[in-house]
């Protein structure tokens, strides 16, 4: 099998970007040894038989080169930007890198050693601290609750030999997906990368793990995040939403934009520009391979929590009865459509539309046929994606806040009978 | 009429009758158009007590004027699907918008309309206060690397106006009235004060002759005087510390560095990229990569109109006194005071820039930034072209002398951040 291999070409840049995906990502990390994927990934890059860690970063760099390996969920990519003049050797490393990893143990440990270190640094970016407590509440037992970075229990129970055996497995040629786009021609494309890596073992997909779909909330629970001293609350609140080709996907998420996705939408005027509570106030509905979240994001001060709270569920009830109104929808699909250039506006970008379509396993038009169909959402499409998929009184809350001054606001907001459940900001488990 | 070579491509640069500047680059290949209107106005133009003024006007520009109902200027740009945002910053504050190229004339108008004749009333006013407010939380208040660079900058400068926060102080950002706005949209806003940026598949006359319909017809003002007072020559190190609610020390290192357009800047940003760059910079392998005590490291040259500062910020690991940071920091500067860098660092340098630039200019929207920064910063546009050709010309020997000269004890503020200790 020949691996999947796109080009965008961008001549007179003066650069060329360069991705070796494959498509499983840390939705594959066993349970209780999350963070996997995105350790094997960066040891990846540490070194070749032939070459240490600090040999590789410093050729990266000499070359005129940016390096980046990384996990997402469903994926696992090296991903390079490099200046034209040196794409060949760049390239060659590249694919060094990944056939040939050294994988030697005094790596492993200083890779594990950084990775935990920025675990614990995260304890200071208030929204990542909600965001992971949002995941979690939201899917307690799947990958999308899971971070794919793991926790410091998880990543220490890691060894090498777990990132041998997941780049063994991983690196096949059915999983592999290889992007060049910039200032290359397809030939010097195919040739810098796709040739080089001919020497991949052809073999079966890695089994993806069959995780089930997640039980959506039932009634509200809100998880506090608790942080002395915040004057700040970093609210999440929100449920699951269909993925990309599901039933009412389209109409919810152009209701979404015209909800919460713009500077005119309904959530920002209603919340910063009326009432001044929060610099931001948005919704999204997030995509990946499964049913991802549909979130509202908002950061009043704290003495505003427990009105804005109970603002946003306000206007979600009104929005799942009476979905958008018509200038909101037109002004959204006009949005949108006009917007859409910014997808594509650059190799860079029709590349990396290109990889999403594949690894997340969108509808292979997705993109190509965006305008199409944010233009194809009616009122009525619309309205019935909002009160089919929109539910405020079965959705999880997640806080960042100084709980003991938060607590009572947030019980008032949600209403008799929610769960509000506590967790120190610097808990491993979010 | 001035053209200025960028890359690929040149700049047309034209003064309108009324002092409006306007930067032309036309690329038949982008798809789509970027709009930028950049101000000669930033933090370094408040007063104290009137702190934050620039940042509040930059919100209030998005509000009603005479001929756009509230809110209506933020519609008819996303109905188009443009994304538009702006900056303030301590010399400068800017809006830009980037969409389809058949908006272009939309775009103008609406800009032109907002600068020439924006209504500034009471309640809005005090509405985009509360917003600003809760900014300054997002930003400082619960971010303690707002924080601790707030009080950098509050320690290093005494007398320039550097020393107050672009967000302003929060008794200050309170205190501003309607008419603080006013007169600074009166003293500011005016045509000859501005500088309009347009990066897309354009016309170059065409263009222009639509600039001149959308805002020929302001009348130029007088600018106040861009004079603040000069801070002082550092004359000894300066030490301020913060307690924090994180979970691992932090250091900040700078030095007073010199203006954007001083000779000697070039060889302090490659000074600062053999130290910081990457993964390979000197600082980066003995902090993180090798030696295991920092997190993160990062820093910044200094890019400002007047002499600002070299940054070097350290993250540390759990367990890790500060006094690894600064030993390991303190050791890397000497070091480069006494000895060049290595041919094969300065190649390291180079082949950087060039990824940079080229990466820099992308973008409709990234040339436009490129293009209004410099023009203003660094007073033209020509500088974006120069600094690239500067960079690549340092040699080993301008990097030794620069650290020697700049990177001195005497110049130096630390701000040391000290987890808080858990309550009980």
């Amino acid at each position: 099998m020949t691996p999947r291999f796109f080009h965008e070409p961008g001549p007179g840049l003066g650069f060329v970007d360069l991705t070796v995906a494959f498509d499983v990502g840390a939705e594959a990390d066993p349970p209780g040894r999350e963070g996997l994927a995105r350790l094997a990934a960066r040891l990846v890059r540490c070194g070749t038989p032939g070459r240490t860690r600090a040999q590789v970063d410093a050729e990266v760099e000499r070359l005129g080169a940016r390096l980046e390996a990384a996990a997402g969920q469903n994926t696992v990519m090296l991903r390079a930007r490099v200046i034209r003049e040196n794409l060949e050797p760049l390239a060659a490393l590249l694919v060094e890198l990944v056939l040939r990893p050294a994988m030697r143990e005094e790596d492993f440990d200083q890779a594990r050693a950084l990775h935990l270190a920025e675990l614990v640094q995260v304890r200071d970016q208030d929204r990542d601290l909600a965001g992971r407590a949002f995941r979690r509440a939201l899917y307690p037992d799947g990958p999308v609750g899971r971070p794919a970075s793991g926790t410091v229990a998880s990543v220490r129970r890691l060894a090498l030999e777990d990132c041998v055996r997941f780049h063994r497995d991983l690196c096949a040629r059915d999983t592999l997906l290889v992007g060049v786009a910039g200032d290359a021609t397809e030939t010097e494309a195919r040739r810098a990368l796709l040739d080089r890596l001919e020497a991949l073992p052809e073999r079966a997909a890695v089994a993806r793990p069959a995780w089930p779909d997640a039980a959506p909330p039932r009634g509200r629970r809100a998880l506090l995040v608790d942080k002395p001293d915040r004057s700040q609350a970093q609210i999440y609140l929100g449920h699951f939403g269909p993925k990309p080709g599901r039933d009412h996907h389209d109409g919810l998420y152009v209701s979404t934009v015209a909800f919460g996705g713009t500077l005119s939408a309904r959530l920002m005027q209603e919340i910063r520009v009326k009432r001044g509570w929060s610099y931001g106030a948005y919704a999204q509905l997030a995509r990946s391979r499964r049913d991802d979240a549909f979130y509202l994001w908002t950061f009043p001060k704290s003495a505003d929590l427990g009105p804005c709270l109970a603002l946003e569920l306000d206007l979600l009830r009104a929005v799942a009865q009476d979905g958008v109104a018509p200038q909101e929808l037109e002004l959204a699909r006009g949005y949108l459509v006009g917007s859409s250039v910014f997808l594509v506006d650059t190799p860079a970008d029709r590349l990396e539309r290109r990889i999403e379509v594949e690894t997340l396993g969108f509808p292979p038009d997705y993109y190509a046929a965006f305008r199409r169909r944010v233009e194809s959402v009616t009122l009525e499409s619309a309205r019935a994606a909002t009160a089919a998929c929109v539910h405020p009184d079965d959705l999880v809350v997640a806080v960042l806040c100084t709980a003991a001054q938060a607590r009572d606001a947030v019980r008032k907001a949600l209403g008799d009978g929610a769960a509000v459940d506590v967790v120190a900001f610097d808990d491993d488990t979010l | 009429m001035k053209r200025i070579p960028l890359g690929r491509h040149t700049i047309r640069c034209e003064r309108l009758d009324n002092g409006l500047e306007a930067l032309i680059l036309a690329d038949p290949a982008s798809p789509v158009t970027a709009f930028h209107t950049w101000f000669r106005v930033g933090s370094r133009h408040e007063r104290e007590g009137k702190t934050g003024l620039a940042h509040l006007f930059e919100h209030m520009m998005f509000e009603e004027t005479e001929n756009l109902a509230a809110g209506e200027f933020d519609r008819r740009v996303e109905s188009v699907g443009a994304h538009m945002n702006a900056g303030t910053w301590l010399d400068w504050t800017y809006y830009h918008e980037t969409f389809l190229p058949e908006h272009l004339a939309m775009i103008a108008e609406l800009e032109a309309e907002r600068m020439a004749r924006l209504k500034l009333d009471e309640p809005q006013v005090e509405r985009e206060k509360n917003v600003v407010a809760n900014e300054r939380h997002l930003r400082t208040e619960n971010s303690v690397e707002g924080a601790a660079g707030e009080l950098l900058w509050k320690t290093a400068f005494r007398a320039h106006p550097y020393h107050h926060p672009v967000i302003g102080w929060m008794e200050d950002i309170r205190g501003l009235t309607v008419e603080d706005c006013r007169a600074f949209h009166r003293a500011y806003y005016a045509p000859n004060n501005a500088a309009l940026v347009v990066v897309g598949p354009v016309e170059e006359a065409a263009t222009l002759d639509l600039l001149r319909r959308t805002h020929g017809g302001m009348g130029a003002q007088e600018i106040p005087a861009d004079d603040p007072p000069a801070e002082p020559e550092q004359d000894g190190e300066r030490i301020a510390r913060l307690t924090w609610p994180t979970p691992s020390p932090k250091v900040c290192v700078a030095w007073r560095a010199p203006a954007i357009t001083h000779p000697d800047g070039p060889a302090l940003t490659v000074l600062s990229q053999v130290l910081l760059d990457g993964r390979s910079g000197r600082l980066q392998r003995r902090l993180v990569h090798d030696g295991e005590v920092a997190v993160e490291v990062q820093g910044d040259a200094g890019s400002c109109r007047d002499p600002s500062l070299f940054e070097i910020w350290v993250d540390l690991r759990e367990g890790h006194p500060q006094e690894e940071a600064l030993e390991a920091v303190y050791g890397e500067v000497a070091a480069l005071a006494g000895a060049p860098p290595r041919a094969d660092e300065i190649d390291t340098a180079r082949n950087q820039v060039l990824l940079g630039f080229r990466s820099a200019l992308e973008t409709a929207g990234g040339r436009a930034h490129q293009i209004g920064f410099y023009h203003v910063t660094a007073g033209d546009a020509a500088h974006v072209q120069r600094r690239q050709e500067a960079l690549l010309r340092v040699t080993a020997e301008d990097v030794r002398a620069a650290a020697a000269r700049y990177l001195v004890p005497r110049s130096r503020t630390v701000v040391l951040v000290d987890p808080a200790e858990a309550a009980p």
